[in-house]
């Protein structure tokens, strides 16, 4: 079984750039609950644009969606945004498509 | 892991209704399948079978068990079956009866907190029932191989 991580990994220079949020591992009902409380302590701060950085994860269920759309209906009341770079994972990413949050959110494409 | 009547073997496990155990059944998933010959696409086999078992496990902790606080076990068997070739999968609880008029499919223009699992379940298995029995609650799984 893989590490489980959720790493800020990079700060954005200006305010308006979004803020990458990489996660490693499973995306999963046991993990979700502190996922979404470091996510949630990110809006608190201040942050408004997220970038969620999909593309490690080995698992992705349900309880990782509802992580995705509970952080941007709470930005969203700020003006803000959530955009999703994909699994690399094609199980993981046919969950994305299937329950279409591959067009409910933007889509967007890190290097590295 | 025993051989049953149907010709295939059967994996029988045991775990408190706890969502840390999930991982756990996982494993047992993968595990069960990388024994088996001949089988295509099997990582993504794995990650389907693994995806049904794991929203019904949350929905049985989330819910049936919700109200009742002690001794909550999820009982899982595992059946590779050889007529017709699938891995048949059944989850008991002795929790609360479920709701099925509550399970509504999610609006999938919008974004929902709620509403994913057991359309998810329903998108990747290719056979979800669920009955209730006088002593809980029974779904069974199935994904053709």
């Amino acid at each position: 079984m893989g590490k489980n991580t959720s790493n800020i990994q990079k700060r954005a220079p200006h305010a308006q750039d979004p803020i990458v949020v990489t996660f490693v591992g499973r995306l999963d009902a046991s993990h979700a609950p502190v996922i979404q409380a470091q996510l949630d302590q990110l809006v608190s701060g201040g942050v408004r644009h997220i970038i969620l950085d999909l593309s490690h994860i080995e698992f992705l269920d349900s309880a990782g969606l509802a992580v995705c759309v509970r952080t941007l209906k709470r930005v969203q009341q700020d003006d803000g945004s959530v955009k999703l770079a994909l699994p690399k994972s094609a199980s993981a990413r046919r969950i994305l498509q299937l329950t279409r949050f591959d067009r409910i959110f933007e889509i967007v494409e890190l290097n590295g | 892991m025993n051989t049953s009547h149907s010709g295939g073997e059967t994996l029988r496990l045991e775990v408190p209704a706890t969502l840390k155990y999930l991982n756990v059944v996982g494993a047992c998933v993968a595990g069960l399948l990388a024994e088996v010959e001949d089988v295509a696409e099997r990582d993504t086999l794995s990650y389907t079978v693994q995806l049904g078992i794991h929203e019904i496990c949350t929905n049985i902790v989330q819910h049936a068990y919700a109200q009742q606080q002690e001794n909550n076990r999820i009982a899982i068997t595992m059946e590779m079956q050889t007529q017709p070739r699938c891995l048949c999968v059944t989850l008991f609880d002795t929790g609360e009866r479920f709701d099925q008029s509550a399970a509504k499919d999610p609006l999938l223009d919008e974004g929902q907190v709620h509403g994913y699992g057991l359309f998810l379940v329903r998108n990747v298995m290719d056979e979800v029932t669920y009955s209730r029995h006088p002593d809980g609650n029974c779904w069974r799984l199935a994904k053709n191989l």
